[in-house]
């Protein structure tokens, strides 16, 4: 392993220093947040905590809900770890530099695990500790505890990193062999990512058929809850092997009706094994892989040779601008999972929301369900507005994406106009794409005229969202950057637009529920006043918007050729 | 220094043979220029004896070191300045020799006296601190062969060296090169620029479509040439090879570079590849 150290402070380096040049407003910004979506996830996570404490310090299960709490984060963990291990591992650009070192291709594939291990880490305990120590705290739990927990959160990822490192194997397998990879791995990171969201949104549902009770019955009695579900639970936590037995020794549950100090020393056997093992089999074997697979992707496809290709008739300035576009955003797996996240995930929270209601509805009568799926499809609209349009990545990072690249775009013979115009095409079908899916699962599972009033909403409203993204981010691209995963995330003109949505949308949502609320609520001689009160809004809001996106366009139209000379590479 | 016998390379399951029994030999104290048309299989064998691509039959050595059987030892013994770009540019250039120096186990007052000696050549000692990211096309090219040569590499090899440098730069890399064959190192580089390789050169190695077509010290190539040129004997090497294979595909270089142009590119610098 000579090296190793050295090779991880490398790759430490170059993840997280910052350039002097970057802008001090930015790195402000962009601490502001990263500080708002941690004090947002902490207050969940302590709130959960803060309400379950009273219960299980009553009713007992302490372990079985660390066991838990573990597993979410693990879960977690390995969704985002297989792309991390993706790129980092297997599309990483270092490949060859680092093979031309006298370092064993091992000795980078180590490091780079424990990069991954790191970031993890350093994530996982950020958020674990501090709702683990206040949850020990407010149950009263021994000195032991807070040691232990130390060692599990600090262990923790291992079983994520081991498990994605698995699962990524077969995936670097098939994607080896097809000539267009970065196509294929787009694809392979998005089922990835429908299947994860798919499973959460399923596992939600199955609960809810099971008969486990919903956020208000656990709310109110969970102490009840968590003594008629003691044995679900610690079944549960029997099979979530070893995060239970470190839950366990935490809480000196004893365990197999031993006593409790050599329950102890089941529980810290049972971990340390399972761990090591894991962590020994999976390194050896991924280890091996990822020789092969760096030599499969420095060799090319493992497939035939080149087949040569017919020139394709013309279509255009327009069409080869967009087609370009296009491939460049489908051929890059971080570009493409960013970009079309927004058109699966409004389909997934559409569907699931909607069966997770429906299955609460069984025993209502027709009146509450009706009242709740007219809600639903105002929800629904308003899901579509904040992620089929507000998360168009795409459109929001449309120049920063370009890179160094974006001198080849200024060197082409076509005015800016025409070039931001092919962009500003391609990035509103993929939203309306977002829209129509969105749209069939809302006419699916909640239909309702509203919807159609909401589609009619969208059209002016995606075109408004598409040129201010487009605008906002040709006003002030980030073209140096070297790695994807820069170009998507560290974009913070790229945030303002999306949080813009997300506010424009919230107060639709608010203005349109109101009066569909005091629609369906009103005494029926002012029902007529509320409908055109209702539908009036929608009228306003299409028209508001329409206005809008002309001015957008005019705005865009004007200042498009001035922005793009003014950028420089 | 380096000894190549009988090299094949193919890409995968391609049926093409990206090097195509290629050998030659490369003495201390000598400069080896490789030359050759887009797509010929340069870049491919600087990989192979880099360690960076594995190879199907044949012999690579550096040093006496086998690359395929002990890369690593191999591996010591050379410096490698590739034709793309330092990927980790958000360290600072002494990052990144820094790093390269920790890598070949080169200690503190070596580094120290060979970066100064190598940053005041270059004239990138203000610039050592700065972000690599916020460098030159060229400054780049600059810190990536100083990173090369921290550990003073006995085999130096390098891939189309002279892209983006500018003249005084281009001068001084020649100088370097020199200078270290003279301390009784060996340069190993491949080029478009014949003018380059003429002057610089002990040996130069013409490969065509994967083949080796011709090895031999510049006295060689200027006794066989009509007016004592590099470019009037490549092109006629050249130039009888492309026309005898115009229609044979069996030997082209594999699609990882650009298929063989009909006309090498000669005379004038190139980053095309």
């Amino acid at each position: 392993m000579k090296g190793f150290a050295t090779v991880l402070k490398l790759l430490i380096k170059n993840m997280f220093k910052r350039s002097k040049s970057e802008r001090k407003n930015i790195k402000i910004f962009t601490g502001i947040v990263l500080a708002v979506v941690y004090v947002f996830l902490m207050f969940t996570l302590l709130s959960s905590v803060i309400s379950l404490a009273p219960a299980v310090k009553e009713a007992g299960g302490m372990a079985d809900i660390i066991t838990l709490l573990f597993t979410l984060a693990v879960l977690i963990m390995l969704f985002f770890g297989i792309p991390m291990i993706l790129s980092w591992l297997y599309f990483s650009r270092d490949t060859e530099f680092f093979l031309s070192l006298p370092v064993a291709t091992s000795t980078v594939y180590f490091a780079k695990i424990a990069m991954i291990y790191l970031s993890m880490l350093v994530v996982e305990a950020a958020l674990l500790l501090p709702t683990l120590i206040v949850f020990g705290a407010l149950v009263g739990v021994n000195v032991l505890y807070y040691f232990v927990i130390l060692i599990a959160v600090a262990f923790l990822p291992v079983v994520p990193l081991v498990l994605a490192s698995v699962i990524a194997m077969p995936l670097m397998f098939i994607v080896g062999a097809f000539r267009n990879r970065g196509a294929l791995s787009s694809i392979v990171m998005i089922v990835l990512f429908l299947l994860f969201f798919g499973g959460y949104y399923g596992l939600m549902y199955a609960l809810g058929f099971n008969g486990a009770p919903g956020g208000d019955e656990m709310g109110t009695d969970m102490t009840k809850f968590l003594l008629e579900n003691k044995d679900s639970l610690r079944l549960m936590s029997d099979i979530l092997l070893p995060f239970s037995s470190i839950a366990r020794l935490a809480t000196l549950t004893p365990v197999y009706g031993l006593s409790v100090g050599v329950s102890a020393l089941v529980n810290i056997g049972t971990y340390v094994g399972i761990t090591a093992a894991l962590l020994a089999i999976a390194l050896l074997a991924s280890s091996s892989f990822y020789k092969h697979s760096v030599m499969v992707m420095l060799e090319g496809s493992r497939g035939k040779d080149n087949k040569a290709r017919e020139f394709k008739a013309s279509g255009g300035v327009v069409k080869a601008l967009i087609g370009k576009e296009w491939r460049q955003l489908v051929r890059t797996p971080q570009f493409a999972l960013n970009s079309f996240l927004s058109v699966f995930m409004p389909v997934i929270v559409i569907v699931f929301m909607n069966l997770t209601m429906g299955s609460s509805l069984a025993d209502a009568d027709d009146t509450t369900t009706q009242t709740v799926r007219a809600i639903m499809s105002v929800v629904d609209i308003m899901v579509i507005l904040m992620i089929g349009i507000g998360m168009n990545m795409g459109a929001l990072t449309c120049i920063t994406r370009e890179g160094e690249a974006f001198a080849f775009s200024k060197s082409l013979p076509v005015d800016p106009v025409t070039q931001i115009n092919a962009k500003r095409i391609l990035y509103l079908i993929i939203s309306y794409v977002s829209i129509a899916l969105g749209m069939i699962a809302a006419v699916i599972f909640a239909p309702d005229w509203s919807l159609l009033g909401g589609l009619l909403l969208m059209i002016p409203y995606n075109y408004i969202f598409v040129t201010l993204a487009i605008y906002l981010d040709l006003t002030s691209p980030n073209l140096k950057w070297t790695t994807p995963q820069e170009a998507m995330k560290r974009n913070v003109r790229g945030m303002v637009p999306f949080l813009i949505n997300m506010v424009i949308s919230m107060v639709i949502m608010v203005a349109l529920l109101v009066t569909r609320i005091m629609m369906l609520n009103c005494p029926e001689e002012l029902l007529l006043t509320f409908t055109v009160i209702h539908y009036g809004v929608y009228i306003v809001l299409i028209g508001v918007s329409a206005v809008v996106a002309v001015l957008m366009h005019g705005m865009l139209k004007v200042r498009a050729a001035r922005l793009y000379d003014r950028l420089e590479v | 220094m380096l000894k190549i016998h009988d090299l094949t390379k193919v890409y995968g399951k391609s049926t093409v043979k990206a090097l195509d029994g290629v050998s030659l030999e490369v003495e201390a104290g000598e400069i080896f220029g490789f030359i050759g048309p887009n797509g010929a299989g340069k870049t491919t064998l600087i990989k192979v004896l880099t360690g960076i691509l594995p190879f199907n039959d044949g012999k690579v050595e550096i040093c006496g070191e086998d690359v395929k059987k002990n890369p690593r030892k191999a591996k010591l013994n050379v410096g490698y300045v590739p034709d793309s770009h330092i990927i980790f540019d958000k360290l600072t250039g002494r990052e990144y020799v820094d790093f390269m120096a920790d890598i070949y186990g080169v200690g503190i007052d070596e580094r120290k006296e060979r970066a100064q000696k190598l940053l005041s050549s270059f004239s990138l000692t203000e610039d050592f601190d700065r972000p690599i990211k916020d460098y030159s096309h060229g400054m780049k090219q600059k810190i990536s062969i100083i990173g090369a040569l921290i550990h003073d590499p006995k085999l130096w090899v390098l891939d189309e060296p002279m892209t983006g440098l500018d003249p005084q730069s281009s001068y001084e890399l020649k100088e370097l090169m020199r200078e270290h064959c003279r301390r009784g190192n060996a340069v190993f580089f491949s080029t478009h620029v014949l003018d380059v390789a003429e002057k610089i050169c002990d040996k130069v190695g013409i490969i065509l479509k994967g083949k080796m077509v011709m090895t031999g010290s510049m006295e060689e190539v200027r006794e066989a040439s009509k007016d004592g040129s590099l470019e009037d004997f490549f092109l006629s090497v050249a130039g009888k090879h492309e026309i005898a294979g115009m229609d044979d595909n069996s030997s082209a270089a594999h699609s990882k570079e650009p298929a063989a142009e009909k006309e090498p590119s000669v005379g004038k610098e190139e980053s095309g590849k």
